[in-house]
């Protein structure tokens, strides 16, 4: 008996704990394979990605937010825009960074949004050339936004 | 770097065919061995008759480095200066790279300066056993110095025009054969003598300073946390992922 319920109960915590983050692809982006809880990508490469992650150590939004700026500012991310406040499509508030980034051939633009829970931080990001990602822009905060943790 | 072989000093005499190139010498009887040494000490090979089973090895090596953005020009100089510190010289320059070459004996030491120069994102080098290669063409070399030595006695003592067109005409064969056997020897020992290094450099983007206030402040400090993640954050992974 004590057996059965320990089971379910492991099931429920694996279902509720385990890493995952998805995300909608909008027309003309595909899901494709990657290191990521989940990845879309147009023909002309312009990819978001999303993954879960242990909020550890422990912080809230603000401590994050500043965290990864500090870090994509030392390896030579230029932000365009202070980071705005934003909410995802099923009400986590977050936070979203903005920045340009010159990889030595091409100026990518690059887009991290990030939501801290009591557990998790959410971590959506996208990137493309300027060109295409600008081009695409609408269908890429709107997939952004509709992240959500499984 | 485990991949690297252990040295190309250690794998061959480098003493000998330094002065081989040098001196240029060509007759087989006083081609040195450049040999497996099979010397413990890089630097100071120590070479016997015991020890020489006359392996020939040609070692080239390709760097892809990271600098910073805007030093490209200087680090290319720079690449030059080592190049000639240990008794090499410039092979070739582009934009974006160099080719130096350097004596087989100073190859890892010509690499680790290099590598202290930026930031090694890639480095590859390849080693060609070129001994049978070699040697074959000693023998061959030999057996055409001594058929053009008897087509000269023959043309010597022959009394025909026709004959004597004939041992010309094989003769002017020979003799381009032995030049070509020769050159190819002698490009041997000079790639055996150098190593080649070849580098590529990319600009690496500069940090970006933070304005507070409409001032430059100092790069603040980052605080290390144990979250690997951030690392992984940015373009290069999130594109390039597979």
């Amino acid at each position: 008996m004590f057996g059965k319920v320990g089971l379910v109960i492991a099931c429920i915590s694996l279902v509720a704990c385990g890493p995952g983050s998805h995300l909608s692809a909008p027309d003309g982006f595909a899901h494709v394979d990657g290191e990521y809880d989940d990845r879309v990508a147009s023909a002309t490469g312009v990819v978001i990605g999303t993954r879960a992650v242990a909020n550890d150590p422990r912080a809230n939004l603000d401590f994050w937010t500043q965290a990864i700026d500090l870090r994509l500012r030392a390896r030579g991310y230029e932000p365009t825009e202070q980071p705005q406040d934003i909410k995802s499509d099923s009400g986590i508030p977050g936070r979203s960074l903005h920045y340009v980034f010159f990889d030595g051939t091409r100026k990518n633009r690059y887009f991290v949004d990030i939501y801290a829970t009591h557990r998790r931080i959410l971590l959506v990001e996208a990137a493309g050339d300027v060109a295409d990602f600008d081009g695409n822009l609408p269908k890429v905060v709107s997939t952004m936004r509709s992240a959500h943790l499984s | 770097m485990s991949a690297l072989p252990s040295s190309p000093a250690a794998d061959v005499t480098t003493t000998a065919p330094v002065a081989m190139a040098e001196s240029k010498t060509e007759t087989v009887a006083s081609l040195p061995a450049a040999t497996n040494a099979k010397s413990t000490s890089p630097n100071t090979p120590k070479t016997t008759e015991a020890q020489a089973p006359d392996f020939l090895i040609m070692y080239d090596g390709d760097v892809a480095m990271g600098v910073d953005d805007g030093k490209i020009a200087e680090t290319i100089d720079r690449i030059i200066d080592v190049s000639e510190s240990v008794g090499g010289h410039l092979a070739g320059r582009k934009d974006l790279g160099v080719s130096i070459r350097v004596p087989s004996a100073h190859f890892r030491e010509a690499l680790a300066k290099i590598a202290a120069l930026g930031e090694v994102l890639h480095e590859s080098v390849t080693a060609e056993d070129v001994s049978e290669e070699y040697h074959d063409a000693e023998v061959r070399l030999a057996n055409l110095k001594a058929t053009r030595q008897r087509l000269q006695e023959f043309l010597a003592k022959s009394g025909s025009m026709s004959d004597m067109l004939a041992l010309e005409h094989e003769l002017e064969r020979v003799s381009m054969d032995v030049d070509r056997i020769e050159g190819r020897m002698r490009f041997l020992r000079e790639h055996v003598a150098y190593s080649t290094l070849n580098v590529a450099l990319v600009a690496r983007p500069r940090s970006q300073p933070v304005v507070a206030g409409g001032k430059i402040t100092a790069t603040p400090r980052v605080m290390r946390l144990h979250a690997d993640w951030l690392d992984d954050l940015g373009v290069p992974k999130l594109i390039g992922s597979n």
